[in-house]
Parts: C-alpha cells; sequence; structure tokens
C-alpha cells in the first residue's frame, strides 16, 4: 500500500520505447499465444476425439453381465468378456511381480553408480530396449518359453510384457533418485546408514511418487500390447487363473471380436475397447491421485 | 596510522571474544583426530596440499580461510564424505584416537557412525520430526520406549523439544530453516557420535537462528568435539577454542597457514597471511 503511494506510477514512456515497438510487441505477444494455444488443443483433440468415440460406441453395448459372463459363440446375445479381464490382469500381474523389483534395483545402481562400466551399460541397454517393438517381445517369449513347453501360457505373457515394462520403470525411477537433492543422499550416509539402508529408506520414499507413476504408466502401456499377447497368450474362451493356460487378454480380445465378420462380436470389441481406455485412463488418474495425497501427507510443495 | 586502523579492525574479535569463554587447553587434553601430511586430489587436481593438526577432544575447533580455499573440502575428509565424489584421492592419514579412517579394512560405515555431520543446507528427510531423529537409532535396531526416549532427549539437547513437542509427526520440512537445522543437529546426536563436523552450519539462517545454533554448539562441545567450517569469523571467534586458517597456494591447493588458540590467531597472529585475512586486507 505505502509503496505504491511512495512510488506513484509515472505515465513517461520507458527509453527507446516508440508507441510502434510497444504495439509490435503486443501483436507478436497474441500471435504467439494464440499458436500455442493452437498447439496444445491439437495436442488434446485425438484424446478427446478417441475418448469420446469409443465411448459412444462401446457404452451401448455395455452392461454388468459384459463384467461378469464368460463369452458366449456368435449369435448368442448376451456374454461378456469376464475371462479377458481377468486374464489381463492376471499377465500384467505376472509382468510387475518379475519387472519391478529388477528395474527398481537396477534403477538404484545406475544412479548410483553413473559413471561405471555397469552403470553405463544399464542405462544404454533400458534405451535400446524400450526402442525394440512389442511384437519382438511376444516372439522372444514364444522362442523362449512357449517352444520348449509347448503350450501358450499367461506366465510366458507376463515375460514378454515384463521386458516392455523393465526400461519403462527403470529409466523413470532413475531419473526420479537422480532428482533427489544430494544434501539427503549425504545425510544418511553421515549418520552411518549404508548406501542400501540410504537407498531404500530415504532416496526411494524422496522419490516415490514418481516411481509410482512410472510404474502406473508402464502397466497401462503394458496392458494395452496386443501384438505379444498373440504369440503368448494366445487366447482362451474359458475363465483361466493358472499361469501355465493359456488365456484371453482384452487387446487381443479386441483384436479377435474387431477383426471378425460377426456383427454382434464387432460391437463386443467396441465395448471392450472402452473397458481396456477406461482401464488406462483410471491408472494414470489413479497415479495422479496417490503423487497429490502422498505429497500433501510429506508437507512437501510439489 | 596503519597500527591504529589495525587494531580498530581487531576490536571487533576482541569484543567477539570477550564473549568466548574458552576452555582450558591445557597439556593433558586429549588429541580426537590427528590430520597428517593430508593431500587430497579431485582427479588430477590437488585441492589439499600437506594439512597436519590435531583436533583435541571435547572443545570446538574452526577452520576459517577465503572462499574456495578448501575448508569444506578438507571437512568432509574427517568423514569421508569425499568419496562419495566420484575420481578423489587421499594420502597421508586422518586418525581417529589414533586409528586410520582410510585404513584398507575399515569399514567407512563405521566410521561415519562416530564422526557425525550437519550440512551448509538443513537437509531433514522427508519425514516426520520424529522419524527424521529416530532415523540413525533405528539404523542400529534401537525401537519402543528406547527410542522414544531418544528422541525426547536428543531434541532437549539441541533446544527444539519445547518448539516441536506438540507436533511430533508433523513433517520436518515443514520447520523454519533454523528449527529444521536444529533437527539436523538433534538427529546427528540421536546416535552419539563422538565427534561433530559443521560445515557452514549457519549460513543460510538469520541472525537468530544462527545465535541459538552457536549456544547450542557452545552445551555441546562439554560432550562432543566439534569442527566447525565458517565464513563467519566473529562466529569462530565467539565459539572456538581452536582456529584454523587456511589459504590456497598459487597453484589452488588448499594449505594450512596457522593453527593455534583463537585467542592467539585473532589478536596476535604469527603469520601476515593469517592478520591480512582478519583484518580484512588480502593479498
Amino acid at each position: 500500500m505505502n509503496q505504491t503511494q511512495n512510488h506513484p506510477r509515472t505515465s513517461a514512456p520507458l527509453l527507446g520505447m516508440s508507441k510502434a515497438h510497444f504495439a509490435r510487441r503486443k501483436i507478436t505477444n497474441i500471435v504467439m499465444l494464440s499458436l500455442t494455444g493452437a498447439a496444445t488443443v491439437l495436442a488434446i483433440i485425438p484424446l478427446l476425439w478417441i475418448t469420446l468415440y469409443v465411448t459412444i460406441q462401446g457404452s451401448r453395448f455395455l452392461n454388468i453381465e459384459f463384467f461378469t459372463q464368460l463369452p458366449t459363440p456368435v449369435g448368442v446375445p448376451g456374454g461378456g468378456i469376464v475371462n479377458a479381464i481377468v486374464g489381463t490382469g492376471l499377465v500384467v500381474g505376472v509382468a510387475c511381480v518379475i519387472a519391478i523389483p529388477v528395474a527398481i534395483i537396477g534403477a538404484f545402481f545406475a544412479a548410483d553408480y553413473p559413471n561405471t562400466p555397469l552403470g553405463l551399460a544399464i542405462r544404454f541397454g533400458t534405451d535400446v530396449l524400450s526402442g525394440i517393438p512389442s511384437i519382438v517381445m511376444g516372439i522372444f517369449a514364444y522362442t523362449i518359453i512357449v517352444l520348449p513347453q509347448r503350450r501358450f501360457s499367461a506366465f510366458a505373457a507376463g515375460v514378454a510384457l515384463a521386458i516392455i515394462m523393465l526400461p519403462l520403470v527403470l529409466r523413470t525411477t532413475e531419473e526420479m533418485l537422480k532428482l533427489v537433492p544430494r544434501g539427503l543422499r549425504e545425510g544418511s550416509l553421515a549418520l552411518g546408514a549404508s548406501n542400501w539402508k540410504t537407498s531404500v529408506q530415504v532416496l526411494l520414499p524422496a522419490a516415490l511418487n514418481g516411481v509410482v507413476t512410472g510404474i502406473m504408466l508402464a502397466i497401462a502401456r503394458a496392458a494395452g500390447e496386443a501384438a505379444p499377447m498373440l504369440f503368448t497368450a494366445f487366447g482362451s474362451t474359458g475363465l483361466v487363473t493358472d499361469l501355465n493356460e493359456s488365456t484371453a487378454t482384452l487387446p487381443h480380445t479386441i483384436y479377435i471380436y474387431a477383426m471378425s465378420p460377426f456383427k454382434d462380436w464387432q460391437e463386443k470389441a467396441w465395448a471392450a475397447a472402452l473397458v481396456l481406455i477406461a482401464l488406462v485412463l483410471g491408472l494414470n488418474i489413479l497415479a495422479r491421485a496417490l503423487t497429490w495425497w502422498r505429497a500433501r501427507q510429506m508437507g512437501l510443495n510439489y | 596510522m596503519l597500527e591504529t586502523t589495525q587494531s580498530e579492525r581487531l576490536g571487533i574479535f576482541t569484543r567477539a571474544l570477550s564473549g568466548n569463554t574458552p576452555q582450558e587447553t591445557s597439556a593433558d587434553t586429549k588429541t580426537k583426530m590427528r590430520v597428517q601430511n593430508l593431500d587430497f586430489y579431485y582427479g588430477n587436481f590437488r585441492a589439499i596440499a600437506g594439512v597436519t593438526m590435531d583436533i583435541p577432544e571435547k572443545s570446538i575447533t574452526a577452520i576459517i580461510g577465503s572462499s574456495g580455499c578448501g575448508k569444506s573440502t578438507l571437512l568432509r575428509t574427517f568423514n569421508r564424505m569425499g568419496d562419495l565424489v566420484g575420481h578423489t584421492r587421499v594420502r597421508g592419514s586422518v586418525t581417529l584416537d589414533g586409528e586410520n579412517i582410510y585404513d584398507r579394512n575399515v569399514d567407512v560405515v563405521l566410521v561415519r557412525r562416530r564422526i557425525g555431520m550437519v550440512f551448509q543446507r538443513p537437509n531433514p528427510f522427508p519425514k516426520s520430526i520424529f522419524d527424521n531423529v529416530a532415523y540413525g537409532p533405528r539404523l542400529l535396531g534401537v525401537g519402543g520406549k528406547a527410542l522414544e526416549q531418544i528422541v525426547e532427549q536428543s531434541l532437549r539437547d539441541a533446544a527444539l523439544w519445547d518448539e516441536v513437542k506438540d507436533k511430533l509427526h508433523q513433517s520436518g520440512l515443514a520447520l523454519s530453516g533454523g528449527q529444521q537445522q536444529r533437527l539436523c543437529v538433534a538427529r546427528t546426536i540421536a546416535v552419539k557420535p563422538e565427534v561433530i563436523l559443521m560445515d557452514e552450519p549457519c549460513s543460510a539462517l538469520d541472525p537468530i537462528a544462527t545465535y541459538k545454533i552457536e549456544e547450542l554448539m557452545i552445551q555441546l562441545r562439554n560432550e562432543y568435539t566439534i569442527v566447525i567450517v565458517t565464513h563467519n569469523m566473529q562466529q569462530a571467534a565467539r565459539v572456538s577454542g581452536l582456529t584454523a586458517f587456511m589459504n590456497m597456494n598459487p597453484d589452488r591447493a588448499g594449505v594450512l597457514v596457522e593453527f593455534g588458540p583463537t585467542t592467539q590467531i585473532f589478536t596476535n597472529p604469527a603469520k601476515k597471511e593469517t592478520e591480512d585475512y582478519i583484518t580484512g586486507r588480502f593479498g
């Protein structure tokens, strides 16, 4: 209050700032702002469009039965895709159990010893791995698990998805660990904590928000993969809980139903696609909510 | 003329020193840590050259000197924090109770349990106040009632208990800067180290918080051996029994110029370099 009274605004033009100059700057500002705004809108359009379209197409055939019933043969009304939902959960669960511990422990090493040969190898390896098409992971799991065992299995599918998740979780975790202030690490070590204790009790909790977000996004990515499923989970019409059996999964079911010539299967493909999108969206929202909640808990402002 | 100005300048320290109640450093004071011919290298760059000093037990030893002369680097060699930066090398020895902490078969974790550290920027863990202090004792397997007692005692010793006793389960990050630094001191003394290293512990704090930390140090020196690096010469004059003055060689290696009782360093320094520094005249 007082300050503005003591320093009244002068209307004198600033040095070298002509009216034309000022107008031009204002226009440039408006143009650039419109451009960035337009680009942002363009970037959101595909998401909104796909979500809206699938919701409209899929919701017509969505009901409770769809989540609780097994599929019916072509032409028989009703039925659901409970086998694919359970199958996806099973396969992704296996992938998480395999990938997350390896990824997080590997990330600790890469973050703690970035310039050692092994640290460099981890970083380079995961970067290459994340660029390999998912169908290759499918063929790989097919070759090392399905062929020797002579059967398609949920386990093989889990392994394929684990390889897809591994680089995603490892790199996000590593980046998050690197963001933890060095002082926290030193503070812990100065108290006589070992590297391992420091990692688990200080660094991981401090980086947990990012790590959880990374895991959720990797799960969302893995849950949507159809290509590796063709070689591994293969598909099934029954409800499967045995890891050694072939099982239906959501993306694979969508693929089979959408490609079929039967109208009721195509309709079910839309509904299944809606379920898959809702699952992925739900995981993303959950990741955000967890992050926000934990930040509040810790009294952190980020 | 010059003499007068200089003595006037030194007057600041005389006043600061009058607040200091130096401990009797008698001949039988035990040496806690002994630094001998210590060289420290970052890669090929020698950051510390030939430092030799004896740090007496249960006293405050201050290290002063201009920015970049290697004070912090020297301090960080005392609990092997320098190891954390890659490509570092140490020559010479640092002994704790006669044992070389750089010996091949010394466990660095055990060294750091005996030599704690308080850092320049307060660095509480993103955990509750209680968990911050309990962190060290828990590493040693302390739990239950005993842990609660240690936490309370440590917070009392760090003069923080009354301010936080009703909110022990709030985040340590919610405290003010000065409180955070005292929390870090509490966290350090909770594991009962023998030596506490302080790396410019007040440089991020306001004068009142600084005063509180200094009071705390004076209390703690009865039980702990404290080594403090500080930019603030008056702080060194106020709290320390011994003062070490470091400077940079032309090759940018940090050397120990003079080391002796604080009163002597500030009132009657033996070296011209020391006198120039504390009277504010360089080079």
